[in-house]
């Protein structure tokens, strides 16, 4: 909160000392249910969190080339390989990705992700 | 090979009767713990669930009958391909991790309590809003069908054949329909709780079991050199194309199931969010896995099954291994316990949405806008009762039909994902206004409509052109549309002010 003079009324009075909540002291809008109102400024002032995801930049990069590597384009049709744990090796590039992806996910979504009402 | 071989008895019975009558309790006790006749609290649960009820919730209602029969038939019919579902499973929370922090914190501050919500909040048309509901009703109930055709498996399984598929489709129905509409969100997430933890139990279970006996995954293999060796094998090019169709469809279409974002809404805190995501991007690596394992060795143990007949792989699998021990025997009725949960975590989360959106999205909006919620409520429960009448309706077609879990899923995923461009540009690009918007997801769905339909008039065979999905192609033209509208400098006639009542496309 922060304390300012008002000036009192033209014509006399005199001036008052106020208390007045400071812009960022201002609660957050939270409305219980939406019923149809459109204020796109306030929606795009709104929408951004303090940090989300997709500001680390390696993030969708590196998911899209796990995805990639994930599927054996790289090899000939009808390639099957040596077997490890009753599985070809193709089989578990894919899964090693798939834990990759996994585990960036589940860092950007712990560390990446904040925001003003925690 | 057939379910009346399995003899799990009466002790099986008892046990999914207590479970059964266990799940009519918390739907009682839901009801008792509503706050407020409110359709936040009837349909979010008045956005108050921490991290176990919240984790639980996601884990259950992803995690269906799909999985555990539809995945495990799909697994048998493509072979070692199929490890893709894993793959796909993770970037369902991947995506999620793109749009859900904006849309999180949106639905905090603006009161969303549906996705439709924040469409038309961002886009402020009513033709797409009327487009998105009946693109996630479809997707929605087909998703129910696809577990009520699960729950006749199951069912027809756990009573040796003594119970119908269709009995068991009509029994557990009426015991899910009575414990939503008692306790709404809240209900479906308690029982939830109960169901992800069958779940999971009951997966570990069944992991380990595959895993050490008869040989597991190696005597499989070696078995399937032999018989099946190409499903071992790196597929051609069109199959490479339909793996990567497959990553791009099932990654983009289930992170906008319209129940996963409500979860996303009915988060009690960010943090609680955050874990609960951090933890569900895990899960593919035992669930969906499992499922494919499954499949794996069910093909080594009974060859030559059909595609209707391999969504019961899952089934024989564990008829194999029930008389083995009287731990063997609880462990498998546990199991069928579990999978019969994941079928109605699924399905009661998916007609809770439906009920949300008819109500809120079109009849309060442009039937009866003066309603009272108690009256919305009403009137969501009896539509949610009329619409599982269909659906029980629809199970007994596609029984007849013969229509695989894999082909309801793609059905329902290649129309639902058209709704993927409102999402993820949505919230990132301010210039992506309503009329790309409506006019890519209805070319998309057009596109997609036309590919079903030709294979099902019998202009052409192939619903995946080149080996890629109808869905994608209908979607490749939704973005490109979608990405051009707004980029070529139209007039844009889709803007609605806020006081007015909306606007014309």
């Amino acid at each position: 909160m922060i304390r300012a003079t008002v000036a009192g009324p033209r014509g006399g009075g005199e001036a008052r000392i106020v208390e007045m909540q400071k812009p960022e002291e201002q609660p957050a809008i939270k409305v219980d249910e939406y019923s149809g109102e459109r204020d796109m400024d306030l929606f795009w002032k709104e929408i951004k969190p303090l940090k989300e995801p997709t500001q680390v930049r390696w993030f969708l990069p590196a998911v899209l080339v796990l995805m990639v590597l994930s599927v054996p384009w790289y090899l000939p049709a009808g390639f099957m390989g040596g077997l490890f744990g009753g599985l070809p090796p193709w089989i578990w590039v894919s899964i090693v990705c798939a834990t990759l992806i996994a585990g960036i996910t589940s860092y950007v979504a712990l560390r990446a992700w904040q925001d003003d009402d925690e | 090979m057939s379910p009346e071989n399995l003899d799990l008895g009466n002790s099986a019975l008892v046990f999914m009767g207590i479970y059964l009558v266990g799940m009519l309790l918390l739907g009682w006790l839901g009801q008792r713990s509503r706050k407020e006749k409110t359709l936040r609290d009837f349909y979010l649960g008045g956005s108050s669930f921490g991290f176990f009820v919240l984790f639980l919730t996601f884990f259950a209602t992803q995690y269906s009958g799909n999985t555990l029969l539809g995945f495990s038939g799909r697994s048998y019919q493509q072979g070692g391909s199929y490890i893709a579902s894993v793959t796909f499973m993770v970037l369902v929370i991947t995506v999620m991790m793109i749009y859900a922090p904006r849309l999180f914190r949106l639905a905090r501050r603006f009161g969303y309590i549906t996705p439709v919500d924040y469409i038309f909040h961002r886009f402020g048309s009513h033709p797409l809003r009327i487009l998105s509901v009946l693109l996630l009703c479809w997707g929605l109930g087909n998703y129910i069908l696809e577990q009520l055709v699960a729950m006749g498996h199951a069912v027809e399984g756990i009573s040796s054949g003594k119970i119908g598929f269709m009995t068991g489709v009509v029994l557990l129905v009426v015991v899910m329909l009575v414990y939503e509409s008692l306790g709404g969100m809240r209900s479906v997430a308690w029982t939830d709780v109960v169901q992800g933890v069958l779940l999971g139990i009951g997966c570990f279970a069944i992991l380990y079991i595959l895993l050490t006996s008869k040989g597991g995954v190696p005597a499989a293999t070696a078995v399937i050199l032999e018989t099946a060796p190409e499903k071992l094998q790196v597929p051609s090019a069109t199959g490479i194309r339909t793996w990567f169709s497959n990553l791009i469809l099932l990654g983009l279409g289930v992170a906008i199931y319209p129940h996963a974002i409500q979860r996303i809404f009915a988060a009690a805190s960010l943090k609680t969010l955050r874990r609960s995501l951090a933890t569900m991007a895990f899960m593919p690596l035992g669930t969906t896995l499992l499922a494919f394992l499954i499949g794996f060795i069910a093909l080594s143990r009974f060859p030559g099954l059909g595609a209707l007949e391999s969504d019961k792989v899952t089934i024989l699998v564990l008829e194999d291994i029930i008389n083995q021990s009287v731990f063997t025997y609880w462990l498998v009725v546990v199991v069928f316990s579990a999978i019969v949960a994941a079928i109605m975590s699924t399905a009661d989360s998916a007609l809770l949405s439906i009920g949300s959106m008819v109500t809120k999205d079109i009849y309060k909006v442009y039937i009866r806008p003066a309603s009272s919620p108690a009256h919305l409520l009403m009137v969501g429960k009896v539509v949610g009762w009329a619409f599982m009448g269909l659906l029980i309706l629809m199970a007994w077609v596609s029984l007849r039909t013969e229509s695989s879990l894999w082909f309801l899923i793609r059905l329902k995923l290649e129309f639902m994902v058209q709704l993927s461009p409102v999402f993820l540009l949505g919230v990132f690009w301010r210039r992506f206004s309503a009329r790309p918007a409506f006019l890519g997801m209805l070319a998309g769905t057009l596109v997609t409509l036309v590919i079903w339909g030709g294979v099902m008039f019998d202009l052409w065979t192939n619903r995946s052109p080149l080996g890629i999905s109808a869905g994608l192609w209908g979607l490749a033209v939704n973005y490109g549309l979608c990405v051009l509208g707004t980029l070529l400098p139209l007039r844009d006639t889709t803007r609605v002010e806020p006081s007015s009542p909306g606007g014309a496309i």
